[in-house]
């Protein structure tokens, strides 16, 4: 069972996805459905000896291109709808324990260039109105399955946290004549502290009003809407500093880091060309070396995140990692 | 500069769901590398 629900109080779509509740669970290595399919092994979901990197239609869907009907009646007050929608698998690499930060540029190079051929070909369809690209990291943020992974969710409508950044955006744009988000990184590059990393095309920075101890945004230092405008240089810089993060990240305690990675960029429905400004946002769980940060009474209940942190001095840390592997 | 070609081959699985395989060819464009090897490029701050 998939529908969309409309939760009138939010102003917002909620997906239910009952089958998803049966989808794989922290298998064993041995039955990994994300390795290549080895010979005289038990079949995956790659029917091949070895790949480069993959893209399937997820076995569990919470978005389908055929929606099936809504469980439940709507009514004008709770309206449902069809869970319309493409739900993507992108596997990094055929490595089951093969670790990111520790993978030449190269693959940064051809994942960045797989993202991109995704949001062109998914956006392109009519029913589609936001590709949103996501990495989930480690068991602390839900993992299920260890192999390298990250999701593509195409939506049939712009989900409620880009469409509020977008509307502030918007009315920004309204107001100043400028983007949002272009004004939000010179004032990061104007005081300099919360900077993690920077290139020709891309500034890696811990946000004034970051919400996680070690959160980090990488903004286009050109007002680039999404992807799609992407040339080679973009997405070789893109690659640089994305490695140049997930190594810090993982160099900073001695562990592989878990975190959410969040791909903002332009609506597919034609709109927000002026004020989307591509950028990715990570949401990394952990606020001490052994100690999570959870999301509790006001960050759950009232929507204020409480941050026992300074950005300023999470950032300086940051900056100090070296992004070296080995 | 590595410049990578990107080939795509889709396959349809027995449950009617897709599957793409992203095949690449890594080459090294000679005239980048060369005008790189002048500069100091500083990638991380």
């Amino acid at each position: 069972m998939s529908e969309l629900r409309w939760d009138p109080i939010n102003k917002e779509w909620v997906i239910t996805a009952t089958h998803r509740q049966e989808r794989t669970y922290k298998p064993p290595k041995d039955y990994c459905p994300l390795c290549p399919t080895r010979e005289g092994g038990f079949p995956t979901e790659v029917p091949a000896e070895d790949y480069d990197l993959v893209v399937f239609q997820n076995r569990f869907p919470s978005l389908q291109p055929i929606a099936p009907e809504p469980a439940v009646p709507g009514s004008d007050l709770y309206p449902v709808a069809g869970a319309e929608g493409i739900c993507e698998v992108v596997l990094f690499t055929a490595k089951h324990d093969g670790i990111m930060s520790k993978e030449p540029l190269s693959r940064f190079i051809k994942l960045i260039k797989v993202w991109k051929d995704r949001y062109e070909e998914l956006g392109a369809k009519d029913f589609i109105d936001y590709v949103f690209i996501f990495e989930n990291r480690g068991e602390e943020v839900g993992v299920t399955l260890q192999h390298p992974h990250g999701q593509i969710y195409a939506y049939p409508f712009i989900p409620p946290k880009i469409k509020k950044e977008l509307d502030s955006s918007r009315e920004y744009l309204e107001e100043t004549g400028k983007c949002l988000f272009c004004s939000v990184l010179e004032e990061e590059c104007r005081d300099g502290r919360r900077i993690v990393a920077s290139n020709d095309s891309f500034t890696a920075f811990v946000p004034f009003f970051a919400r996680y101890p070690y959160e980090e945004h990488i903004y286009s230092n050109e007002h680039l809407p999404s992807l799609k405008v992407f040339g080679e240089k973009e997405i070789e810089d893109l690659a640089f500093i994305l490695r140049t993060i997930i190594q810090k990240y993982d160099n900073l305690f001695g562990f592989v880091f878990p975190y959410i990675m969040a791909i903002h960029q332009q609506p597919t429905d034609g709109s927000g060309e002026d004020y989307s400004h591509f950028h990715i946002e990570f949401y990394p769980p952990y606020r001490t070396e052994n100690k999570l940060k959870y999301l509790a009474g006001s960050e759950a209940g009232a929507g204020t995140f409480i941050v026992d942190a300074l950005a300023e001095e999470k950032a300086a840390e940051l900056r100090e990692t070296e992004p070296v592997t080995e | 500069m590595v410049l990578v070609e990107m080939v795509k081959r889709e396959i349809m699985k027995e449950d009617g769901r897709y599957l793409i395989f992203y095949e690449f060819k890594e080459k090294v464009d000679l005239k980048a590398k060369e005008s790189q090897g002048k500069e100091n490029n500083s990638n991380n701050k």
